[in-house]
């Protein structure tokens, strides 16, 4: 599993957050998860494939646009 | 059994799956993937069925589908504009993508809606998502607004997800309904 950068702001809930994902593309991904999906600047994320300077990650739920996987850049990935 | 994105591929390399044209790497999750949304529709033509208010459809042995449909819809082609479905409309459409299950590959599927779009209100069947071991063609939608706010539709926008499952043993008879080979 790995923390992609992300940016998390609270939901409605106490348990819920909502974090923003830049895509490769430069599009912000929005993505609402509970709290144990995600840290304080990170998301929890599968990484299914990568090349020289994207990894493909699958979220642990679907973005408001409709996708499970992004392209990101490899430096979203955090150590 | 579901297949995991890891088995989808390797019954497509396989083609045990075959889907036209192939899903890329995003379209997939872990255990389903993406298809898109093709540029055919059919609307209702009101002006027809304004004509003929109170006719009783009597589903049955008699009942020619392809008749009524033909006599009660028109064919329309999504422009890059897109089509905005109203709330409480319902529109018939289809996957961009083919897909053939052949029989010997003993895999059948459901297609079934988008978490993104349900939270709008826009469902992509009406109680019937099974695809049957030997079905080839594109999947026809039963597009339904059920929310408030007007939805609008584009070509090739993500608009249903493919489950597999394994059957048991290789079914006697494969489909051969009447929506075998269906055209857009």
């Amino acid at each position: 599993m790995n923390r992609v950068k992300a940016k998390i702001i609270r939901g409605a809930i106490g348990s819920e957050r909502i974090a923003y994902i830049t895509t490769a593309e430069g599009v912000r991904a929005e993505v609402l998860l509970s709290a144990a999906q995600t840290g304080s600047n990170h998301v929890l994320a599968a990484e299914v494939a990568r090349d020289k300077s994207y990894v493909l990650i699958e979220l642990p739920q679907e973005t408001s646009s409709g996708d499970w996987r992004v392209w990101v850049n490899k430096n979203q990935i955090l150590r | 059994m579901i297949l995991t994105d890891r088995e989808i591929q390797v019954f497509l390399a396989n083609q045990q799956i075959i889907i036209e044209p192939k899903p890329i790497a995003v379209r997939y999750s872990s255990t389903s993937v993406d298809l898109t949304l093709a540029k055919q529709f059919r609307v209702w033509d009101f002006n027809q069925i304004d004509k003929t208010r109170g006719e009783v459809i009597e589903p049955g042995p008699k009942f020619k589908y392809a008749e009524f449909r033909d006599k009660y819809t028109k064919k329309k082609i999504l422009t890059k504009k897109g089509y905005v479905l109203a709330p409480d409309s319902f529109i018939l459409a289809w996957t961009r993508e083919t897909i053939n299950l052949p029989n010997h590959s003993r895999i059948a599927a459901r297609v079934e809606g988008k978490s993104s779009l349900a939270r709008l209100g826009l469902a992509v069947h009406v109680t019937a998502p099974t695809i049957h071991a030997g079905f080839a063609g594109p999947i026809q939608l039963e597009l339904c607004n059920h929310g408030l706010f007007s939805i609008r539709l584009s070509p090739g926008m993500p608009i249903c997800q493919l489950i597999f499952e394994a059957t048991l043993g290789t079914p006697d008879k494969g489909y051969a309904g009447k929506f075998l080979r269906q055209k857009r």
